[in-house]
């Protein structure tokens, strides 16, 4: 039983130390919309005899014009890095590392993309708005032979002042 | 030191039951596996798409000695199986070599030659060598998902039966499937 505690502590330890010790995670329940539902599909549909393995089992999945609201409320004329990050254990995936999200946005953030487990910069400079809000296209691939159910993920932004 | 077990047991059931609260609120992503899983065959030319035709010439004179005729032009022959980790797949590539047989294309002829006289050469070891059996479904290889598979076949008749002279043709038909 002690076992089982330990390994339960070290979970939780594992879960509260996900946003680095001085980054402060920010609340996007402000968000319009909560669910994006986007189905995979093969990203390479036909001609795929020329393909090597990673391209053949190649899964994509859109989101469009998702709007994410951030409350920066309390970090109002600071100057912040906002970031956006994915954690390693992305639940239907054997091996989230092969996970990989891109995105392009409409300025205000910056575009980019990132593999599960790591976090890119969105955004540097003063903090004006009290909500700062932002509209994505995002795309995720994924190797299909890593998943073995369907996928749930949930990118956490935080933000570290300077 | 009793009671500390369950004292921190109700700490981490508390815990985990807040962290559980704070994400229900979270922006979160479903992607449903909606790629249906997929096989596909490629034999010969992949741009003509064309039945490939294999071409054995036998001098005169040499008919049934025992020397073997190899065809000039190997068959590129590929294979393809792709699903998800959730359902891997095994597909069989098999080959019918019974149902058209050699037959002799002159007129009034009924002179044959069996298909186990074929045989092919791999030439990267991806599709076994091997020689036709006549059978309708001699099982050739089989794969996992997901991947491809290619190979070049090169074709050799094996020139051992005295038979009447003529144009032959016949046809073998390979099948990729997954049962």
């Amino acid at each position: 039983m002690g076992g089982s505690m330990t390994r339960g502590w070290l979970l939780l330890a594992a879960l509260v130390s996900w946003v680095p010790a001085h980054a402060e995670r920010l609340d996007d329940s402000l968000s319009t919309q909560q669910q994006y539902d986007a189905d995979l599909v093969w990203k390479q549909k036909y001609n795929t005899g020329n393909l090597d393995n990673r391209e053949l089992n190649a899964l994509v999945a859109q989101a469009r014009h998702v709007e994410i609201r951030l409350n920066t409320a309390p970090y109002v004329g600071q100057r912040g890095r906002i970031f956006i990050s994915l954690p390693l254990d992305i639940r239907g995936a054997a091996d989230a590392s092969a996970l990989r999200m891109s995105w392009t946005t409409n300025g205000l953030f910056s575009n980019g993309s990132l593999t599960a487990g790591n976090r890119a910069r969105l955004f540097d400079g003063e903090i004006t708005e009290r909500v700062m809000t932002e509209v994505f296209d995002i795309t995720f691939e994924i190797d299909a032979r890593q998943i073995f159910s369907d996928l749930r993920l949930e990118p956490v932004f935080d933000i570290e002042i300077y | 030191m009793p009671g500390h077990y369950p004292h921190t047991a109700l700490k981490t059931l508390l815990v985990g039951s807040a962290l559980w609260c704070a994400a229900a609120d979270a922006v979160t992503f479903n992607l449903p596996n909606r790629a249906n899983p997929r096989i596909q065959i490629t034999v010969g030319d992949t741009q003509k798409k064309i039945i490939s035709q294999v071409v054995f010439t036998v001098p005169p004179g040499q008919v049934g000695n025992g020397s073997p005729v190899t065809a000039a032009t190997p068959v590129f022959i590929e294979l393809l199986i792709r699903a998800s980790g959730a359902n891997p797949l095994t597909g069989f590539l098999t080959v019918n070599s019974i149902e058209k047989p050699l037959q002799n294309t002159d007129p009034g002829s009924s002179s044959s030659i069996p298909f186990s006289e074929v045989s092919w050469t791999s030439q990267d070891g991806n599709i076994p060598s091997g020689t036709f059996q006549g059978a309708i479904d001699q099982d050739i290889v089989s794969f996992q998902s997901s991947q491809g598979y290619s190979d070049y076949l090169t074709f050799t008749y094996a020139n051992t039966l005295l038979i009447e002279s003529g144009t032959y043709k016949g046809q073998v038909i390979y099948t990729w499937a997954v049962p």
